[in-house]
């Protein structure tokens, strides 16, 4: 029976990376391959990366915990099976991670990874639907909204982080970290919303997206404002490489919320996705990225909010 | 008002809507009733320009998709969002500013709960009081009835009332004869995609009665439960 679920599973895997235009051997092969240069890109770039890179996986296994599937796989398997199944899913999100912390080196590390995502079967605090996450982001739903109660355990650790950088002094640590608001805010427009929500909407598609973005840089600004208070506050001369990576920052959400409608109601094809992690690559060619997504965005509105 | 001339709308090769002549004159209630499948939920999204179609849907009040609270059968809410950001996100799609929304909760519903986790009742109530804080002046409601209780089954005919009073335009399906009857003041029969009927109140027996006669107790019999 397990067999079979995880069969179905890359059965599943296999017609994501076909509807993408990708074929799946090709796909695993260079998905391994890019995974690699990246944690490596990663190890090199970043101050302290093996504490950030032994909790990433975390954030993959949250998408896996949501309620509804797990309510579903209750439903289909007794509850041996069940746990078996999650902690088999964690475990193998997890394990790439933890190939390459033991790969660097870092045997604790890579155990304790692995066992964080085997605690994460059980734990179900965080999901449980009467529990309301209070957010500061009620008055102009929904992006921010969902995906700050979605990423909740994940803000918590990036403002922890932000106190760490301060404490140990590592200003590169604090820097990271207010990019790493930028790149989650552009993470929570990874939803997208029915045609309704676009429809029901009583503006021209470019005062739609204005509005948008000006939501976006609002509330990323308000996500982002206890790291950029505090890091000025520790580093008051490096005052305008704080503004430079808060701007860097706006241009990832921004980006993320273009990229978004430009596909819409589709999700990203090959070309943007590859335009978007250009992006992230090579931050210079967001100045011509961001138009393009601009245009394509209009193009995709407009018959909509026509 | 709204005059709908010669719509028709095809899928493929299969023609769901044909050739619909229709007018609503605002402060009436009208009721659309037909089989399921007959094209109510097509006209309704032909109508809030959600499907692409043939002929002419005229408002002549400006533009019908900014003052049209159209209430789907099938309604979506985000996962983690409460039922107080949902009436905020839709005041917001309108520019409306946003009311106490304790103060206009008319169906007591907890706000502060993610509305996802709603009974399919409570979810129509949230959907349909965040459309009357649009200020809408056309609603369209399809199958409004359904899933709500005994109390806000009562609450929906006497919004419906009210809003026929404000001199709006109200369109509903249901299949619930009853609240039909309370509430329209014209009936469209919709048999395979075309108006088979159109009635004022005095004649709402006639399409009770053609309803009936569609041969749906011969459809039983042939079921040959024992």
């Amino acid at each position: 029976m397990i067999t079979h679920y995880f069969s179905l599973q890359k059965a599943l895997i296999n017609r994501h990376l076909q509807s993408f235009g990708v074929n799946p051997t090709l796909g695993f092969i260079g998905a391994t391959g890019l995974f690699f240069i990246l944690s490596n890109l990663f190890f090199q770039r970043i101050a302290y990366p093996q504490f950030i890179y032994a909790l990433s996986p975390m954030f993959l296994i949250g998408a896996l915990g949501q309620q509804e599937r797990t309510d579903f796989l209750k439903i289909c398997y007794d509850k041996k099976l069940f746990y078996i199944i999650r902690s088999l899913e964690n475990g193998l999100i997890t394990s790439p991670f933890s190939l390459f912390l033991i790969y660097k080196g870092y045997y604790l590390l890579s155990l304790s990874s692995l066992l964080l995502s085997l605690i994460f079967v059980f734990s179900n605090l965080l999901k449980n639907s009467s529990l309301t996450i209070p957010t500061p982001f009620g008055n102009f739903p929904f992006e921010f909204t969902i995906g700050f109660r979605k990423s909740f355990v994940l803000i918590i650790a990036i403002y922890a982080l932000t106190g760490i950088a301060i404490y140990v002094g590592n200003f590169n640590l604090g820097l990271f970290v207010l990019l790493g608001v930028g790149l989650l805010g552009a993470f929570f427009y990874n939803t997208t919303e029915p045609y309704f929500f676009i429809w029901i909407d009583s503006r021209d598609e470019k005062d739609f997206i204005l509005y948008k973005i000006k939501v976006a840089i609002l509330y990323t600004t308000l996500l982002a404002l206890p790291i950029s208070t505090a890091l000025a506050f520790s580093h008051p001369h490096d005052i305008w490489l704080i503004l430079g990576f808060q701007i860097l920052s706006y241009l990832y959400v921004v980006l993320g919320l273009l990229g978004k409608y430009a596909a819409y109601p589709s999700d990203l094809n090959l070309k943007q996705a590859f335009a978007i992690a250009l992006c992230y690559m090579a931050p210079p060619v967001l100045v011509f990225i961001i138009p393009l997504f601009y245009k394509h965005a209009l193009d995709r509105l407009k018959p909509i909010l026509k | 008002m709204i005059e709908i001339k010669k719509l028709t709308k095809n899928y493929g090769s299969k023609q769901v809507l044909d050739n619909i002549e229709l007018l609503f004159i605002k402060g009436n209630v009208y009721g659309i009733v037909g089989e399921n499948g007959a094209g109510k939920t097509t006209l309704f999204r032909c109508m809030a320009g959600i499907e692409l179609y043939d002929g002419k849907i005229m408002y002549k009040n400006g533009q019908l998709k900014k003052v049209l609270g159209y209430l789907p059968t099938d309604l979506f809410f985000f996962p983690k969002m409460t039922a107080r950001e949902y009436l905020q996100l839709l005041c917001n799609a309108r520019q409306v500013t946003a009311p106490n929304f304790d103060e206009v909760n008319i169906f007591d519903l907890p706000l502060d709960q993610y509305a996802d986790t709603y009974s399919t009742g409570m979810k129509k109530k949230l959907a349909l009081n965040a459309l009357l804080l649009q200020k809408n002046d056309v609603f369209i409601l399809d199958e409004p009835f359904n899933g709500v209780d005994i109390h806000s089954n009562i609450l929906i005919k006497e919004l419906i009332v009210k809003l026929k009073r404000l001199n709006k335009i109200v369109i509903i399906s249901s299949h619930i004869f009853s609240t039909l009857n309370d509430t329209c003041d014209y009936l469209h029969l919709l048999k395979n995609g075309a108006i088979h009927k159109s009635v004022d109140k005095a004649h709402f027996s006639s399409i009770e009665e053609d309803m009936k006669s569609s041969n749906i107790l011969n459809k039983i019999d042939k079921l040959n439960i024992l």
